[in-house]
């Protein structure tokens, strides 16, 4: 399936009031880096500003989430050069 | 796996739980696994990730591990991303089970819904509505 997508260097600020503002802050600020290196496709797990590792499948980063922090929260993300938008249809509901 | 249309469309019945690495973490620290959740699933063909009620993610108690900036027929909102378990059960067939799926929190509650099956899932099945019957199915 094809979604639209746009370029990591141009992701959006983080709402400020988010659990994860920090993070997607680091994320937002490193992965021009990280793609340079090579990392395009890892998932990176974050907590606060602290990067705590590249896995090269979901599963991985999540379990080590799991590990060190077993109530969360923490950030996963998946490395990618092109972000895919995500919609959410059903908010398209009419009102009379 | 057969389901009726409702009012509300194809909507049917699901399971929700943590996911399988979530499960193994509580295996080797010894706690308690909860039982998964019953909950009213409903197809969703403008929505990319699927999608579940903030009541069902408390009850479950998933953590939160993201949240993305998602456009919305209203805007831009920021939504806090989980990974749970999701099945759907059936005794008809085996039950379809997708062991860790990542879902976004649903942005405004649903009446009678507490998933939005979106196309991340329904990509994964074949489906066929039968309009004058009042019927979809799945396949997989």
């Amino acid at each position: 399936m094809l979604r639209p997508t746009i370029s990591a260097l141009e992701l959006p600020p983080p709402d400020p009031a988010s659990d994860f503002a920090d993070e997607w802050e680091t994320y937002r600020s490193r992965v021009g880096t990280w793609l340079a290196e090579g990392k395009e496709g890892q998932f990176v797990l974050l907590k606060g500003k602290d990067i705590l590792g590249f896995w090269g499948d979901f599963e991985g980063a999540l379990a080590e989430g799991y590990r060190r922090f077993p109530k969360g929260p923490f950030f996963v993300h998946h490395v990618l050069s092109r972000e895919p938008v995500i919609r959410i249809g059903y908010n398209r509901l009419c009102r009379v | 796996m057969k389901f009726k249309l409702t009012t509300l469309g194809m909507e049917f019945p699901v399971l929700i739980g943590f996911d399988q690495v979530a499960m193994r973490a509580h295996q080797t620290a010894g706690t308690p696994i909860p039982k998964p959740f019953a909950g009213s699933a409903l197809v969703d063909t403008g929505s990319d990730l699927t999608c579940v009620s903030a009541s069902l993610l408390q009850q479950i108690g998933s953590v939160k591990i993201a949240s993305h900036s998602t456009q919305t027929i209203s805007g831009r909102q920021y939504i806090d991303i989980f990974s749970l378990s999701l099945s759907i059960p059936s005794r008809q067939v085996a039950m379809f089970v997708v062991p860790t799926l990542i879902v976004m929190q649903l942005p405004t509650a649903i009446p009678n819904i507490d998933v939005l099956f979106g196309m991340d899932l329904l990509c994964q099945l074949r489906t066929m509505i039968d309009g004058p019957k009042g019927e979809f199915e799945f396949h997989y």
